[in-house]
């Protein structure tokens, strides 16, 4: 196995390649997340107020006014096909290695795709990386999760993104295709579904899907709350006080369901003699696992059917990237060569 | 070593083959680029042995006769053929040596007409109730798959962004690894990775690379969300309000001008291949319709259908579209984003081909198209 020493130019990097949130760990020690926007400005007043050519991230959500705005990893993968939303995947991906201090360097990368990415995406994103380094690897997002925190066997491990919820049985090999599931309604489909919810009720007020991505992520609850959510909104310009507790609890539910039943089956269809430790352990991650009470809830809702045990993940936001920098690390050269 | 570190490794082992396999299991070489220099010495005495059953059935024919007014019409419904059509002969094997014979015991007493009036009238096509490739002992070698749409046309997005160029790449690239097993058969892709190719140059490819059998991978989009339905289309003229719309959505961007469509028309009449064309349809569908119900109680049997879809109508030999289901479907959607669903239904287009390519197999006279009220519900 090669030595992945600071001193060496070789460096070894995960990234998690995310529909909203991109983060990438690097050998070096040097953690970085990325908000998945790429900006072009408009015109040329946009540029020279900006001084830039191209803007990432949060900058460039915070200047969209000015900007063509691409998220080009709906779903976490390239989505539209065209050539400029492949230039912004490339043009995101140079910044995610550039942030992770691998420009110039020898790169060996891992990247976490979702679970049932097609395979002309894993060659697209194969091909996006592959510009900046040497050797790259594509593996399950939930699988690099597991494999970073070391459960390699007998669990389950539901990454909830914003693009997609997938999810990952281990027992012990790589999972394949059988082992591993991706719905579409995730975090976005929250973001979607309380923007409506409070567009009905609230016709009055200015809410935008930022706006009500940012309810989400600060008051986000699933189950019962004990405190009441209360948020001033644009009305006129002017802003007034709505309880919208009921509008973000609906909202953050909207994902359980198909959760609960895609659990069910997966576990179903594992080996009967496995089911009851694999029900006792399911991880959750990705930033819609930080929801308040999902865990708990999600267990009360399975007991109807066979008891379970849902827990969250310590820093889910960076699980998956720190488990593809883990595998890639862990990867032997022998294995890289015949890449 | 410890058991844990024995894992990893195996794991690590089984990651680096995923990739592997990933980037080798590439579908063949881009068609496109290969010429016709490609086909194999067998293939060639094959379409000498072909040119030269068929001189010798044009000459048989001169022997037979067989009533205008008893033939079907070239597109009746498909029942109404289907139910005429029992297939005494292995079809598309290269038997014609021992049916030939057979053909001509049933020719006998007819009254004898010239070959000149049988080509001119185009009598030798209406010679049978049977397939003529039957008749003639044709053989598929190489069969054609097209993932429809690819690069700046994404054809059919879902709700949740699913791109139907995607969705059917995938599927072609599972149904090409599959019909791979089979060694008897050469079988190539109009295109695999995310390019533009227009209906004209599927059309080329397939002429080019004399493709025997061409399969176009579609999904389908409906106004009404709720509905999901299967259905497979072979060339014909017959244009329902439904097809319409279909026709025109997989027509877009064809670069064939009038003259040259009016030209492909006058092809219209090769029996030969709207007869296997619309069996092959049937196998398709059935195969496809079969699995499909096993995900969803509701999807709709819509039947085997003729249209006039360009990427069809240029072709030389049997082909058909398949729309395997309905994208603005959302559960459908959501299960296409599946690896195991769509493996799945690569497996039933996989059983379609073989089905059609088994001498033994009936088609089903059941296979008929629904007549659809389309309607919006997006509102």
């Amino acid at each position: 196995m090669s030595d992945p020493t600071s001193t060496d130019d070789l460096l070894y990097m995960g990234i998690d390649l995310g529909t909203f949130r991109s983060v990438v760990a690097t050998s070096s020690g040097q953690e970085a997340a990325v908000l998945s926007y790429v900006g072009w400005p408009k015109d040329f007043v946009a540029r020279r107020a900006l001084g830039k050519d191209i803007v990432y991230g949060a900058e460039a959500l915070d200047q969209r006014q000015a900007l063509n705005l691409h998220r080009p990893l709906q779903g976490g993968v390239l989505r539209e096909g065209t050539a400029l939303d492949e230039q912004a995947v490339a043009a995101l991906i140079g910044h995610l290695i550039e942030v992770g201090g691998g420009q110039g360097r020898r790169l060996r990368v891992a990247v976490g795709v979702p679970a049932e990415c097609l395979r002309i995406n894993k060659l697209a994103m194969k091909q996006a990386v592959g510009a900046y380094a040497e050797k790259m690897i594509v593996v399950s997002e939930p699988f690099a999760v597991a494999y970073g925190l070391g459960t390699l066997n007998n669990a389950v491990i539901i990454d909830i993104g914003a693009g997609t919820v997938d999810f990952c049985i281990m027992h012990g090999t790589v999972p394949d295709e059988r082992d591993q599931r991706s719905l579409l309604s995730a975090g976005d489909a929250i973001d979607q579904q309380l923007y409506e919810r409070l567009r009905e009720r609230i016709p009055e007020a200015t809410v935008t899907m930022n706006m009500a991505r940012q309810l989400k992520e600060t008051y986000g609850f699933v189950g019962t709350s004990e405190k009441l959510v209360k948020v001033k909104l644009p009305v006129s310009g002017k802003m007034v006080a709505y309880n919208i507790t009921d509008e973000i609890s609906h909202a953050c539910a909207y994902i359980v369901p198909p959760i609960i039943e895609t659990t069910m089956r997966l576990i179903g269809a594992a080996d009967p003699e496995y089911q009851p430790r694999l029900r006792n352990n399911i991880l959750l991650s990705g930033g819609c696992s930080q929801l308040r009470g999902l865990a708990d809830y999600l267990t009360r809702q399975m007991e109807p059917f066979e008891p379970c045990r849902f827990r969250c993940i310590p820093d889910p936001l960076n699980a998956g990237a720190r488990g593809a920098l883990a595998l890639v690390k862990d990867m032997p050269e022998e294995f890289f060569n015949q890449l | 070593m410890t058991q844990d570190s024995t894992l990893k490794q195996q794991i690590l082992r089984g990651v680096a083959a995923q990739n592997f396999a990933l980037e080798r299991n590439q579908p063949p070489p881009d068609p496109s680029t290969q010429t016709a220099r490609t086909r194999t010495a067998a293939q060639r005495r094959a379409q000498i042995f072909f040119g030269g059953v068929l001189l010798i059935a044009l000459l048989l024919s001169s022997l037979l006769e067989r009533p205008a007014r008893n033939e079907p019409p070239i597109s009746p419904p498909v029942a109404q053929q289907q139910t005429t059509t029992e297939l005494p002969f292995p079809r598309l094997t290269l038997a014609a040596p021992e049916f030939a014979p057979e053909a001509l015991r049933r020719a006998v007493d007819r009254p004898q007409k010239s070959t000149d009036a049988l080509l001119r009238g185009g009598d030798f096509l209406q010679f049978s109730q049977f397939p003529l490739a039957t008749l003639l002992g044709l053989s598929v070698r190489t069969i054609l798959i097209d993932p429809g749409h690819g690069g700046r046309d994404p054809g059919a997005i879902g709700l949740n962004g699913t791109q139907e160029k995607d969705l059917v790449l995938d599927i072609a690239l599972r149904l090409y690894a599959r019909l791979q097993q089979h060694p008897h058969y050469r079988v190539l892709l109009t295109r695999d990775h995310d390019r533009s190719l227009s209906l004209r140059q599927r059309v080329e490819m397939a002429n080019q690379m004399q493709a025997d059998l061409f399969l176009s991978l579609h999904f389908n989009v409906l106004p009404q969300r709720s509905i999901n339905l299967v259905e497979t289309y072979y060339f014909g003229t017959e244009v329902t309000k439904h097809t319409a719309a279909i026709v025109a959505k997989e027509n877009r961007g064809s670069q064939i001008t009038m003259n040259e469509f009016n030209t492909l028309m006058a092809q219209v009449g090769d029996r030969l291949k709207i007869q296997e064309s619309r069996l092959f349809a049937t196998a398709i569908q059935r195969a496809l319709f079969a699995e499909l119900r096993q995900h969803d109680p509701h999807i709709i049997d819509a039947g085997i259908k003729s249209a006039p879809f360009l990427v069809l109508l240029g072709l030389r030999v049997p082909g058909v579209l398949a729309e395997i289901s309905c994208l603005s479907h959302p559960p459908e959607e959501e299960r296409l984003n599946s690896g195991q669903y769509r493996e799945r239904i690569a497996a039933a287009l996989e059983q379609g081909v073989l089905d059609y390519l088994d001498p033994s197999w009936h088609p089903d006279p059941t296979v008929l198209g629904d007549v659809l009220d389309v309607r919006s519900d997006l509102n």
